[in-house]
């Protein structure tokens, strides 16, 4: 899962960006709108949905932030 | 001595948030070098909301701005002597170039024409450089000092004003002139104290419209998405901008006001933003308790603050 976060959110990043778990998300080149897109691919490609205050990118820190918020919302899924 | 290395003092890089273009930020950025802060050059970008999610602009053109904050903004082409003499005066170049050409620009360069803006400030000919303020990308709300090379710059330049980009004048001088009278209050009285008071009442108005749209879940909502879109985001860059003018923002209270206003719309703009992109209209209703409670914190914090800043009017025209 790790890994097709960090390779989703690369692909909107206007720049090749070197991404890791602890990297800031202010730090990459990525606007507010490519935020969205790569919040949308990540919900497609793990059938959660993040909540409406998730879809700000200035709610979020860094990239494991969202990584553990998708692990959680899986894991609630798989509960259901 | 022929001077061979030279740069202008108090050029400041705008880096803050979007605005209009390129060409807006590399102005504010050479004008902090005549002393002007970037506050009084904001003050002639605000939006003000009109009823049915539609927005006025009032604003000011290169010329208006210029006559009221004491500079000009000079069209021209320059070669090299040119903007070596123009640095050597104090006055910052704006540069036009084509991305296509100029390697500064990775994600662009050799890939597509892309007309941008670039201040040059100073320049060292021992080693063949330029001084400008750039950003680092498309859309990067990073604004910094790098530096490029004369050669490079100039043919970007250069290919500016030939196809595909095609422009006739290639550079805009900043030039020094002396102010007359006081700039914010010509703003304001340009504006109209009363302007504030009527965009307050549209907001709200808006705003309760887009309540309503959630609350009904039907088709409207998709109709109306792109122009809710447009205006959410014109609304967040415009407080965005009202954020950092220290006359509306005289005291920690209003500047947190404002602070979340922008925080709530850029919220908002994110959720239409996200419905777009997925085609899912239900999303909005889905979340709509805790959207609609970010309405209403929305609509009290918009009504204290228009009349914050309609009173402060009121004192500014007074002086």
């Amino acid at each position: 899962m790790k890994e097709k976060i960090i390779k989703i959110i690369q692909e909107e990043c206007a720049l090749d960006e070197e991404i890791f778990e602890d990297t800031k998300l202010e730090r990459l080149s990525l606007d507010s709108l490519s935020f969205i897109e790569a919040m949308v691919k990540i919900e497609n490609e793990f059938d959660i949905e993040f909540d409406f205050e998730q879809t700000d990118m200035s709610n979020w820190d860094k990239v494991n932030d969202i990584i553990e918020k998708a692990r959680e919302l899986c894991d609630e899924k798989n509960k259901e | 001595m022929k001077r061979i290395k030279n740069k202008i003092e108090g050029v400041r890089p705008f880096n803050l948030f979007t605005l209009r273009s390129c060409y807006y930020y590399q102005t504010v950025a050479g004008l902090a070098s005549f002393g002007i802060p970037y506050e009084n050059i904001l003050m002639g970008y605000l939006s003000f909301p009109q009823k049915n999610f539609q927005i006025e602009k009032k604003s000011f053109s290169d010329k208006e701005m210029g006559k009221i904050w004491g500079y000009k903004s000079k069209a021209c082409n320059l070669s090299l002597r040119g903007f070596l003499r123009n640095i050597d005066k104090h006055n910052p170049v704006i540069a036009g170039i084509d991305c296509f050409y100029v390697e500064s620009r990775p994600e662009a360069y050799r890939k597509k024409h892309s007309p941008h803006w670039i201040l040059v400030h100073g320049y060292d000919l021992d080693i063949g450089i330029f001084d400008v303020v750039e950003q680092d990308y498309s859309n990067s709300y990073k604004y910094t000092e790098k530096t490029i090379s004369i050669s490079n710059l100039l043919y970007g330049n250069i290919m500016y004003r030939r196809p595909p980009i095609g422009r006739k004048k290639a550079c805009r001088v900043l030039i020094k002139k002396r102010i007359k009278g006081n700039g914010i209050k010509k703003i304001l009285e340009r504006i109209g104290r009363g302007s504030f008071e009527q965009a307050q009442k549209a907001s709200e108005a808006n705003l309760e419209t887009l309540k309503t749209l959630i609350l009904q879940q039907n088709a409207s909502i998709q109709e109306k998405s792109p122009e809710i879109t447009a205006y959410l985001k014109e609304m967040k860059y415009s407080f965005s901008i009202i954020k950092k003018i220290e006359i509306f923002t005289d005291t920690p209270e209003k500047a947190a006001r404002i602070s979340f206003i922008v925080a709530a719309y850029s919220n908002l703009l994110s959720v239409f933003w996200k419905m777009e992109n997925k085609k899912d209209y239900g999303f909005a209703f889905r979340y709509k308790d805790n959207i609609i409670k970010k309405i209403d914190d929305l609509l009290i914090a918009e009504y204290v603050t228009y009349n914050d800043i309609s009173e402060g009017c009121k004192c500014w025209l007074k002086q």
